[in-house]
């Protein structure tokens, strides 16, 4: 057996080849919707196969049943399925407990995030990006003093701040779309933020539906891989290492989380920063959740 | 290089002793590569500081050498007899393979091709008369490599023996080698009967006639392409020659038969060359040769042109100080023994052969030679194994003769003796085997490393021809 | 300037690689500016402002590449084109050359390994020196774990070393974590901006792991073995790795682990350290911190000092960190004893522990000894045997000979524990015990049975440990910990606090 593991979110219909890498495969669908073929860890529209699968496969079709590569048909019973839901907090009832160790575990996230800060390469947002602190000088852009890089980081940061004061409109329009890497640094961010807030949402059992949606909603674009990331997210199906970190803050694992926390910085070249700067922006900006 | 360059890339190791180091570097999937290190052979400590002083300079006398081995270009030119080509040849002289020797050190296949070779002169009737005029001080000995030939095993080539004659072009030098005789009994495996005596009277009257005419046909037939293309097709024209044989058997035919003047003998001169694998080792060994002679003399040059073996003595010359030997005791080979034969039966290392491991061929271009790894212990990856080792002790790579399955590296080319005394590696070399009695003829092949004695002479012979 | 550029359309290359060939080629001589990103509208509006938006980008999208350069003349942008495309192909090939071949020397390892920057020598001593010149002639940085290399030989290679802007880590060098990278005795700590230059191997390792362990981490640890702070080597090894630090833009602290340097090489730091803009802290352990008042640096006098201080300038906030053992502790363990247990006995595998602890100790107690006398610390009448409060370093050459460190080969300590239990004026026994790469794979496993029999030969005995290294660490601290409390010993999280336990309780 090839065929080892698949998400729990995985779409439907038939799937051609967009992009191969080394150690995944994406595939899409009439309606823009991704699946990926992997080596390594599984997401919710993962399926997690041998080398051998990987690199020879050219077509995928998934219906409700049957998973089929190449026209080689697999009955999706028959497979693990990786679960990209995280465990609500459900041992804490009471409101005022869980507000007690949400402060604490802020702290622990402060410092996490001072370390990943230092451990992330320096084109990256986690890096890029001081929380609360507009740096964007307009006459040294209109002189145009900045070179095309740190252009692009200016323009995301002062996304970043309108997105941190519920701007979200005019934040995204200068986040979104923007920057480096396959998928653009600026998609990372919203994605990772988006994140944030599914994982308030599963911390506090709060619903923030409507807001994750109008986000969402603004934040889609062309690029397939982005949008899926951005979906998933979304819709609080996380990708393996990402689970692995939001299990570790649910339990406060903290001493886990320098780890787990690499393990997703080391996500693409920046991706993985990219993401986490978005996470830690919306978690650590205070009142940020006050969305009455 | 720098310290900033070291922290803004990633490490990648070079791992020199404890191997528990690597445990890291494999878990944090850290490039390395662990160094199988020995100390270096026993040499005056003095000596390798007078190398270090003198490393620019050999450098680039060596640099000369190999340039010189490069472009050295081997084409076969004609045939002769002994005595018409070969440099001093007279009646009464005998070229043996390897060093010098004496006939009381001689070993059994020597001798008993040296009585083969007097009878097949006609300088005596019957081997015991010959064994005493052997030994009577009437005959002279001398190596082959003295007078620009080689031999395989004995080496024995005697006044009226037809040769070879092969001239690396790009220099004008020649060297000279008889035609193979085939396996079973024959004289350079020591054996001296009517039947070996009777064939050799045969590939001079009838084979070596036939051959000639078509080489003159042709005018020249270039070993260098041949070789090249044998090592394509599983040779390494040392122990293995068999599709050298049959690209040789390719460009002589047509040139036989439209050169013979009687069918009966050009069908069996033909029969003979397909019947014997190893006809064309005669042909990559003065090929060899004259490719290395061409650097023999450039002063202050470590790269050894010559490695022979008498039987009793392994001996080597190096180009800067290339008319005195350096000799050590000859080893026995680990061998693949023919049923009913075992080491104890095997003669010590013998013959001219190793010429062609010291142009880059032989045990060195064993990987291009998957046919023969069972010599080497069975498995193809042995052999790769062999031939990346003696890129540590080479200065130079083939541009030439190539290995197939190292993606056509060249072959590891130009010993240094530096580099086999500082590293104490000791060239590989793949060879056939001789029984220690005279007559018996080959029982085995396999393979050997060349001891180290005469490199460790040789060592300290040229460094006293370095400046202080 | 000119600016052109192309659209890669339909082909999707990951980020790492983008991102390394954007670096590559903006660093490309007369490149004033690269830009290779997808083709959003966003981008592409940056594009705009940063005057590299050409006419041909206009009808691409967020699945199209875009590539413009912006360099000194048409030449120079082709050569750029040109080189993206070479690399862009490089990528899609993949390389497949895989022998089993072992080399048997650094040339011919080279051959093997051509991108190879770092030698590591822990061959027999007197070939050491040779190797290493080798290693530096071909470029090489180096790391020489063997001892017995002649001081003339340690110096002529470091002054090579320097001449050639190579590191020369030892003779004698235990410890070092080059890019994250633990070499030879190192521990797996946490990357991190803290970077370390040690003269002393066991006191870096306990510095790293406490970096690791307290939430910070290490850019680059750079060991130069004992000697090079002494006047003879005059602090070569140290001045270069304190400038590479310097340089390195990862490693915002720098932390100085060393026994007290030469006078002279003191100077020469404090020289190097003027107008050095990162914090810096410095260990020099035994050093008289008067004197070194006007030394340019955060002056520590513990090694768990040194990683805290570290630690707290790199994630800036505060440690705040309680006392490991409680009165109540100390009251438990003093209760037990009877009247004439009254020592300390230290058996130590790492020297630098040995002397720290004597640091420590030697101002509160008399009648110390131990096999590093000095200051107020006695020589023992007999080494096999302990004197009132006895400091143990079995790593010393008199225990080592003709057998493996006792970080590795715990007999002989093991053996030494049991004959301490059975002195009925043992009151209390310091064991150091170091994880990590080298070290003893499994040191609960030799040291539990031991410390449960010294135990029950003697139940009035306190057994204080504490474990160097990290989680991560091939051991892993929390099981070793475990293993150790469960067999009966106290723990410690450093040498520092295992000593003034142990003060509190014979006191």
């Amino acid at each position: 057996m090839d065929i080892y593991e698949i998400g729990d979110r995985l779409p439907l219909g038939i799937f051609s080849l967009h992009s191969k890498f080394n150690k995944y495969c994406n595939f899409v669908n009439e309606y823009g919707e991704l699946i990926t073929l992997t080596t390594e860890k599984s997401g919710p529209n993962t399926i997690t196969v041998s080398e051998r699968v990987l690199k020879s496969s050219t077509f995928i079709k998934v219906t409700s049943e049957i998973l089929e590569i190449n026209f080689d048909k697999y009955k999706k019973r028959s497979i693990p399925i990786y679960c990209s839901k995280i465990e609500s907090q459900n041992n804490l009832k009471k409101t005022d407990l869980i507000e007690d160790n949400w402060s604490s575990t802020i702290l622990e996230l402060k410092k996490i995030y001072n370390y990943l800060k230092i451990r992330v390469g320096d084109k990256t947002l986690l890096s890029a990006i001081e929380l609360g602190k507009n740096s964007v000088d307009k006459i040294l852009i209109q002189e145009r003093k900045y070179r095309f890089s740190e252009l692009m980081f200016k323009e995301i940061e002062s996304g970043v701040e309108l997105f941190l004061d519920k701007n979200f409109e005019q934040a995204i329009s200068k986040i979104k779309g923007h920057g480096f890497g396959l998928t653009p640094s600026g998609d990372d961010w919203l994605a990772g933020a988006l994140t944030g807030i599914s994982f308030y949402e599963e911390y506090f059992n709060k619903n923030l539906k409507n807001i994750k949606e109008s986000i969402f909603n603004l934040s889609i674009g062309k690029n397939l891989i982005s949008n899926s990331f951005i979906y998933y997210a979304k819709e609080s199906s996380f990708f393996y290492d990402v689970k692995q970190f939001l299990t570790s803050i649910l339990k406060s694992n903290f001493d886990s989380l320098y780890q787990l926390g690499i393990n997703v910085l080391e996500h693409g070249a920046t991706s993985g920063g990219d993401f986490l700067s978005g996470f830690f922006s919306v978690i650590l900006k205070k009142d940020f959740f006050d969305f009455s | 290089m720098s310290i900033d360059n070291l922290f803004s890339g990633s490490i990648q190791v070079v791992n020199l002793g404890l191997s528990s180091f690597l445990d890291a570097l494999k878990e944090s999937n850290t490039p390395h590569v662990q160094v199988d290190w020995k100390p270096g052979l026993d040499v005056d400590p003095s000596l390798i500081s007078k190398f270090d002083k003198n490393r620019d300079i050999v450098d680039k006398a060596n640099k000369e050498a190999t340039d010189i081995i490069a472009s050295g270009s081997p084409f076969l030119t004609g045939m002769a007899q002994a005595f018409e080509v070969i440099p001093g040849m007279h009646k009464k002289l005998i070229l043996h393979a390897g060093p010098p020797i004496t006939w009381d050190r001689m070993c059994g296949p020597m001798k008993g091709a040296i009585i083969g070779a007097l009878i097949y002169e006609n300088l005596a009737s019957n081997p015991e008369e010959a064994e005493k005029l052997a030994s009577s001080g009437e005959i002279e000995y001398s190596p082959c490599h003295e007078h620009n030939s080689v031999g395989p095993m004995a080496g024995i080539i005697s006044y009226s023996m037809p040769v070879f004659i092969v001239k690396n072009k790009t220099f004008g030098n020649e060297t000279y080698c008889t035609q193979n005789e085939g396996l079973g009994k024959v004289l350079r495996y020591g054996a001296f009967s009517e039947e070996v005596v009777n064939r050799l009277r045969w590939m001079e009257t009838t084979l070596y006639p036939t051959l000639k005419k078509a080489v003159e046909f042709l005018g020249e037939i270039d070993l260098k392409a041949l070789i090249s293309q044998a090592l394509h097709m599983g040779d390494e024209v040392h122990n293995r020659n068999r599709a050298g044989t049959s690209l040789f058997y390719r460009v002589i035919a047509p040139a036989i038969v439209r050169t013979s003047e009687n069918r009966e003998d050009a069908a069996k001169a033909l029969e003979f060359i397909h019947g014997n694998d190893h006809f064309f080792l005669n042909l990559s060994m003065p090929a060899s040769k004259a490719i290395l002679d061409a650097a023999r003399g450039i002063k202050n040059s470590s790269i050894v042109v010559v490695m022979a073996r008498n039987g009793t003595d392994f001996g080597i010359q190096i180009a800067g100080d290339s008319k005195k030997w350096y000799t050590g005791k000859a080893l026995v080979p680990d061998a693949l023994f023919f049923p009913g034969f075992t080491k104890n039966d095997a003669n010590p290392d013998i013959g001219d052969s190793a010429i062609t491991e010291t142009a880059g061929l032989g045990g060195f271009a064993i990987a291009a030679s998957p046919a023969i790894v069972q010599f080497v212990g069975g498995n193809a990856s042995d052999a790769l194994n062999y031939t990346m080792e003696m890129y540590e002790i080479t200065a130079s790579e083939s541009r030439y003769f190539q290995i197939p399955s190292l993606n056509f590296r060249g072959t590891p080319t130009a010993i240094d003796i530096r580099k086999v005394v500082e590293k104490n590696i000791t060239p590989f070399i793949d060879t056939g085997v001789a029984h220690k009695e005279p007559g018996v003829g080959q029982v085995g092949a396999g393979v050997l490393r060349a001891p180290s004695e005469p490199f460790q002479k040789g060592y300290v012979g040229f460094a006293s021809l370095l400046d202080e | 300037m000119v600016v052109k550029g192309i659209i890669k359309s339909k082909v999707y290359f990951d980020s790492v690689s983008l991102m390394r060939i954007g670096s590559e080629l903006s660093s490309m001589p007369g490149v004033e500016d690269v830009a290779m990103v997808m083709g959003t509208d966003e981008n592409k509006s940056i594009l705009k402002v940063s005057e590299m938006l050409l006419s041909e980008f206009s009808d691409s999208n967020g699945n199209d590449l875009l590539i413009g350069v912006k360099a000194d003349s048409e030449e120079i942008v082709e050569k750029v084109l040109e080189k993206m495309e070479s690399l862009l192909e490089a990528l899609q090939k993949g390389d497949s050359s895989t022998t089993t071949f072992v080399p048997k020397s650094i040339d011919g390892a080279l051959k093997v390994l051509p991108e190879a920057n770092l030698a590591m020598i822990s061959i027999a001593g007197k070939y050491a020196a040779n190797e290493a010149r080798k290693a530096l002639n071909n470029n090489l940085h180096v790391m020489i774990f063997s001892d017995n290399v002649s001081i003339e030989d340690e110096l002529s290679l470091k002054k090579l070393g320097k001449e050639k802007g190579l590191l020369v880590m030892g003779p004698d060098c235990g410890t070092a974590i080059i890019n994250g990278v633990p070499l030879a005795f190192a521990n797996r700590v946490r990357k991190g901006d803290i970077g370390v230059v040690g003269a002393s191997g066991t006191g870096m390792q306990e510095v790293t792991s406490l970096i690791s362990n307290f939430g910070g981490g290490v850019s680059q640890a750079i060991g130069t073995g004992g000697r090079d702070v002494k006047k003879e080597i005059g602090g070569v090894m140290f001045l270069e790795g304190l400038k590479a630090l310097k340089n390195d833009k990862n490693t915002k602290i720098i932390t100085l682990v060393s026994k007290p340097p030469h006078q002279d090489v003191i100077d020469k730091i404090a020289l190097e350290l003027k107008g050095c803009e990162k914090p810096v802290v410095a260990l020099f352990l035994g050093a008289n911190k008067e004197e070194l008042s006007d030394f340019p640096a955060e002056i520590c006098t513990t090694l768990e000092e040194t990683a805290q201080k570290s630690v707290e300038l790199s994630l800036q906030l505060s440690l705040a960190r309680e006392c490991e053992f409680s009165n109540e502790d100390v009251l438990r363990e003093r209760g037990k004893k009877s009247s004439n247990q009254k020592y300390i006995r230290a058996l130590f595998s790492g020297g630098t522990f040995c002397d720290e602890t004597g640091i420590l100790l030697r101002d509160s107690l008399t009648d110390l000894y131990g096999n590093h006398s000095g200051k107020s610390i006695l020589p023992l009448e007999n080494l096999l045997k302990s004197q009132k409060h006895t400091l143990i370093d079995l790593g010393e050459d008199d225990f080592t000979v003709g057998r493996p460190h006792p970080m590795i080969d715990f007999s002989l300590r093991n053996k030494r524990i049991i004959q301490e239990a059975s002195d009925p004026e043992c009151s209390v026994i310091i064991l150091d015990v170091v994880l990590g790469y080298g070290a003893h794979p499994a040191p609960d496993a030799e040291l539990v049975p031991i410390i449960t029999k010294a135990l029950s030969i003697n139940p009035n005995l306190t057994v204080i440990s504490y474990v160097v290294g990290t989680d991560a660490d091939p051991q892993n601290r929390k099981q070793v910990i475990s293993a150790l409390q469960n067999a009966g010993s106290l723990i410690v999280s450093s040498n520092r606090a295992a000593a003034l336990f142990a003060l509190e309780i014979v006191k």
